[in-house]
C-alpha cells in the first residue's frame, strides 16, 4: 500500500512538475514557479478525486502553503 | 531529435494531469529547437470562459498523430474584441482553423437563470436575436479571414423551474436554446468553412451532471470540468487531423476472434461465432459497422494467419457475413509474418503507412507492428470481445471535412483495380494492356460541382504530384473565378469502371504568351496508364490554339515524389532552370506534341 503521505508528494510533484525531494511544508506559490492559480485548481481536482473529499470554496481560499494542504487533509480525516 | 510522435510514445496519457505536463514538454523541446516538426497548424481558441489547460492538453494530442499545432488562446471573455477588431492578434495570428466556444451563461445569464421572466413571444426574438448574435461573429471573421470556423452549440440545460411541464410550455425555455442549436447546425450545412461544433452532444457523452464542477465554474469560470478536457480536445482533434492531412484511409483486419468468433481452422465454418446469437451478434454487428465505414469510401484489407481456402470459404458463403469478398481491396491469407503482411498490402492499395489502421485481437502481432512499422495506428482490441463496437466507435480517426462522390466510389474503383491486375498478369506488354482495357479519358474545364474534389485532389495526391501546392475549397473556387487561370481535369473509365475525377492541371494563362502549369498531379489508381499524357496533349495543345509560344512545367521535390521528376524530360521539355526551389521545364509550341494512340479521349 502506498502511504498517503506519498500518495500526496507524487500528487503535488506531476501537478507542480517538480521533484518529489524538493517538496517540504514550505512549499508554497512564492517560493514555487508552477504553482500558479491554474495548477492551483487542478491540485484541487486532483485532491478530490484521489482522496475523496470535496472542499469548500472557503478552504480552497486558505491554502498558502504544503501544509495547509496537509491540515485540510488531516481535518477530513485522512491519515498522512 | 524526436518527432511530436516519437515524444507522445515515450510518455503516458491518460489523464488530464498527464496530457498537461506532456503538452508542456513538448512546448519547451519545441523552444529548444529539439522537436523534428513535419506538420503543422495555426490554431486560435476564442472563449467565453476559462479554457486554461486546453492549449496543452490540444497540443499533447495533437502529437499522437504526429502535428505540432501553435495555438493563441485569447484572453476569455474577449471574444467579440478579437472578432470585432480588424487590428486584433486573432488576424495578425492568422490562423488555419479558429475555434469559438461561447456558453449560454455567458451571453444569456439572467434568460438561464429566470427563464420565464421572458413571455413567450420575447423567448421566440431570443432565439432569433441569438442566431444573429453567432451569425454576426462568424460573418465577421469570414469577412475577414479564409480560416475555417469550428463554432460551438449551446449546451441545454437539463434543469429547468417548470420542471416535468416544461414540455407543455407554448414555447419553452429549453426549446429556444434547442432552436438556436438547430438553426445554426441548418444555417451553415452548405458551408465549407463554418463547422458547427455539437458542443450539447458532447456534454451529453460526458454527461450533463458529471461537466461542470461548480466549485471550479464559482472560482475561476471553468466550465468543463479538467478531468474532461482531454475528451473535449479529443473531439477538436477531429477536425484537425483532416485539416493536417493525418486521416487514416484503409482498415487492416485479422479474421479469427476479430471478424468472427473462434479459429476457422480448427472448428470450421459451422463452428465460428457469427450471426444472431450472444456470442455471434458483437461480431456480426463489428462487420457491420466496418460496412458503413466501407461505404463511405473507408478501404477494408484482410491480414490473416490462415489457409486461405478456409478463410475464403467463410467470407463468400457464411450466411451472416456482412462484409464479402467485394469489399475488401485487398487479402493477405497466409503464414507470413502480419508485418511484411502490413507492407506489402500498402503497396498494393497504394496508401502509406501512415494511413492504416490495424485491428488485431492477438496481443503479440499487435506488439509486432508497433514495433517495426509505429507509423501504423495499431487498436488495442479489448480481451472481452463484447467491448469491440465501444473501441471501435471512439476512434476519431476516419473523419473526412466533406464527403465527395469519388470517396463513396472509392472502394468500387479498388474492386476493379484488382480486375485490372488479374488481367494486367495474364497480358504480356503494357501497351497490349492498356489497349485491352477500353481507356476513355474525358477532358473537362472546371465547374463548380468539381471543386470539392479538386481541393481534395491537391490535398492528398503525394506520388504524382508536380509541385505538391495544397489548395483548400476556397482557394480553389478563387482561382475559378479567376480569368488568369485554368483548371482542366480529367476523368478516366474502362471496361472494369469509372475512376472519376482523377487527374487535373492548374494553369496561369496571364501571360498569354508563356503558359505556366503551376499544378499538374494524377491519383495514384490510375498512375501508369499515359491518362498524364492525354493531359498533357491536350494543354498544349490548347496553347498552341491560343498562340502561347511556350509551356511552362514545374518541379518540386516533396518527400514522396520521386516517380515524376523527370516528367517534363520524358515529355520532351528542356531543363531551363535548376535551383534548390526546383527544376523549370519549357515546351515550345513550335515541337508536336502527340496524344497517346491507343487512348481515346473525349473532350467535354
Amino acid at each position: 500500500m502506498i502511504s498517503n503521505n506519498q500518495k500526496l508528494m507524487t500528487l503535488i510533484s506531476s501537478v507542480l512538475n517538480i521533484d518529489e525531494n524538493s517538496i517540504n511544508n514550505e512549499t508554497s506559490p512564492e517560493n514555487t514557479e508552477s504553482w500558479d492559480s491554474f495548477n492551483a485548481l487542478v491540485m484541487v481536482s486532483e485532491l478530490e478525486s484521489q482522496f475523496e473529499v470535496q472542499f469548500s470554496i472557503e478552504e480552497v481560499y486558505s491554502v498558502t502553503c504544503v501544509k495547509d494542504i496537509k491540515d485540510a487533509l488531516i481535518k477530513y480525516g485522512i491519515v498522512l | 531529435m524526436n518527432t511530436p510522435v516519437e515524444v507522445f510514445n515515450q510518455s503516458s496519457s491518460e489523464s488530464f494531469t498527464d496530457y498537461l505536463s506532456l503538452g508542456k514538454k513538448l512546448a519547451i523541446l519545441n523552444n529548444q529547437n529539439k522537436l523534428q516538426i513535419d506538420s503543422s497548424i495555426k490554431i486560435a481558441i476564442l472563449s467565453s470562459s476559462s479554457m486554461n489547460g486546453v492549449s496543452d492538453v490540444l497540443v499533447a494530442q495533437c502529437s499522437s498523430f504526429n502535428v505540432f499545432p501553435n495555438i493563441y488562446t485569447a484572453e476569455y471573455g474577449q471574444y467579440a474584441q478579437e472578432i470585432l477588431n480588424s487590428e486584433s492578434y486573432l488576424y495578425s495570428f492568422n490562423a488555419d482553423l479558429i475555434i469559438i466556444n461561447i456558453d449560454l451563461k455567458s451571453i444569456a445569464e439572467s434568460y438561464e437563470l429566470l427563464p420565464y421572466q421572458k413571455t413567450t413571444e420575447e423567448r421566440e426574438s431570443w432565439l432569433v436575436e441569438t442566431i444573429i448574435f453567432f451569425e454576426s461573429f462568424i460573418n465577421e471573421i469570414t469577412f475577414k479571414s479564409s480560416s475555417m470556423i469550428l463554432m460551438h452549440n449551446l449546451e441545454v440545460p437539463v434543469y429547468s423551474p417548470m420542471g416535468i411541464i416544461e414540455s407543455k410550455e407554448t414555447y419553452g425555455f429549453l426549446e429556444s436554446i434547442e432552436d438556436v442549436n438547430r438553426g445554426l447546425r441548418d444555417k451553415y450545412k452548405m458551408s465549407n468553412q463554418v463547422f458547427i461544433y455539437d458542443f450539447n452532444g458532447f456534454c451529453s457523452k460526458i454527461g450533463k451532471t458529471n461537466i461542470l464542477d461548480y466549485k471550479m465554474y464559482y472560482l475561476a469560470d471553468i466550465k468543463v470540468k479538467t478531468q474532461f478536457i482531454p475528451d473535449l480536445c479529443s473531439d477538436y482533434s477531429r477536425y484537425i487531423q483532416p485539416l493536417t492531412y493525418k486521416t487514416k484511409k484503409c482498415i487492416v483486419l485479422d479474421l479469427d476472434n476479430t471478424l468472427w468468433g473462434g479459429i476457422v481452422g480448427e472448428v470450421g465454418l459451422e463452428g465460428i461465432y457469427l450471426g444472431p446469437t450472444p456470442e455471434g451478434r458483437l461480431f456480426l454487428e463489428f462487420q457491420k459497422k466496418l460496412l458503413a465505414l466501407h461505404n463511405r469510401g473507408i478501404i477494408l484489407a484482410i491480414n490473416s494467419k490462415n489457409n486461405e481456402e478456409d478463410a475464403m470459404n467463410v467470407i463468400k458463403n457464411h450466411p451472416y457475413m456482412a462484409l464479402r469478398e467485394n469489399c475488401f481491396a485487398a487479402t493477405r491469407i497466409n503464414w507470413k509474418d502480419k508485418v511484411s503482411n502490413l507492407k506489402s498490402l500498402a503497396e498494393e492499395i497504394n496508401v502509406g503507412l501512415d494511413s492504416m489502421v490495424f485491428f488485431d485481437d492477438d496481443q503479440m502481432n499487435r506488439d509486432m507492428v508497433k514495433t517495426f512499422l509505429p507509423e501504423v495506428l495499431v487498436v488495442d482490441l479489448p480481451k472481452d470481445f463484447s467491448q469491440y463496437l465501444g473501441t471501435f466507435e471512439g476512434l476519431n480517426c476516419f473523419e473526412t471535412l466533406s464527403l465527395s462522390d469519388e470517396d463513396a466510389k472509392r472502394n468500387e474503383m479498388y474492386q476493379a483495380e484488382k480486375n485490372r491486375n488479374k488481367l494486367l498478369k495474364s497480358t504480356t506488354t503494357l501497351s497490349d494492356y492498356l489497349r485491352t482495357l477500353n481507356l476513355i479519358v474525358y477532358i473537362e474545364e472546371v465547374n463548380i460541382s468539381m471543386i470539392p474534389r479538386i481541393a481534395q485532389l491537391t490535398q492528398k495526391t503525394n506520388q504524382f504530384n508536380l509541385t505538391t501546392k495544397r489548395h483548400t475549397e476556397e482557394d480553389i473556387q478563387k482561382i475559378v473565378n479567376d480569368d488568369n487561370f485554368r483548371i482542366i481535369s480529367i476523368r478516366v473509365t474502362d471496361k472494369f469502371g469509372d475512376n472519376g475525377l482523377t487527374g487535373l492541371v492548374i494553369i496561369s494563362i496571364k501571360d498569354s504568351v508563356n503558359w505556366h502549369i503551376e499544378t499538374f498531379l494524377l491519383s495514384c489508381r490510375v498512375i501508369g496508364r499515359k491518362a498524364e499524357e492525354v493531359l498533357l496533349a491536350y494543354v498544349i495543345n490548347e496553347a498552341k490554339a491560343n498562340n502561347a509560344k511556350f509551356v511552362f512545367g514545374y518541379f518540386n521535390e516533396s518527400k514522396k515524389n520521386s516517380l515524376v521528376k523527370d516528367f517534363y524530360l520524358r515529355n520532351g521539355f528542356e531543363m531551363i532552370d535548376r535551383t534548390v526551389q526546383g527544376d523549370t521545364w519549357r515546351f515550345d509550341t513550335m515541337n508536336n506534341y502527340k496524344f497517346p494512340s491507343y487512348i481515346k479521349y473525349k473532350v467535354l
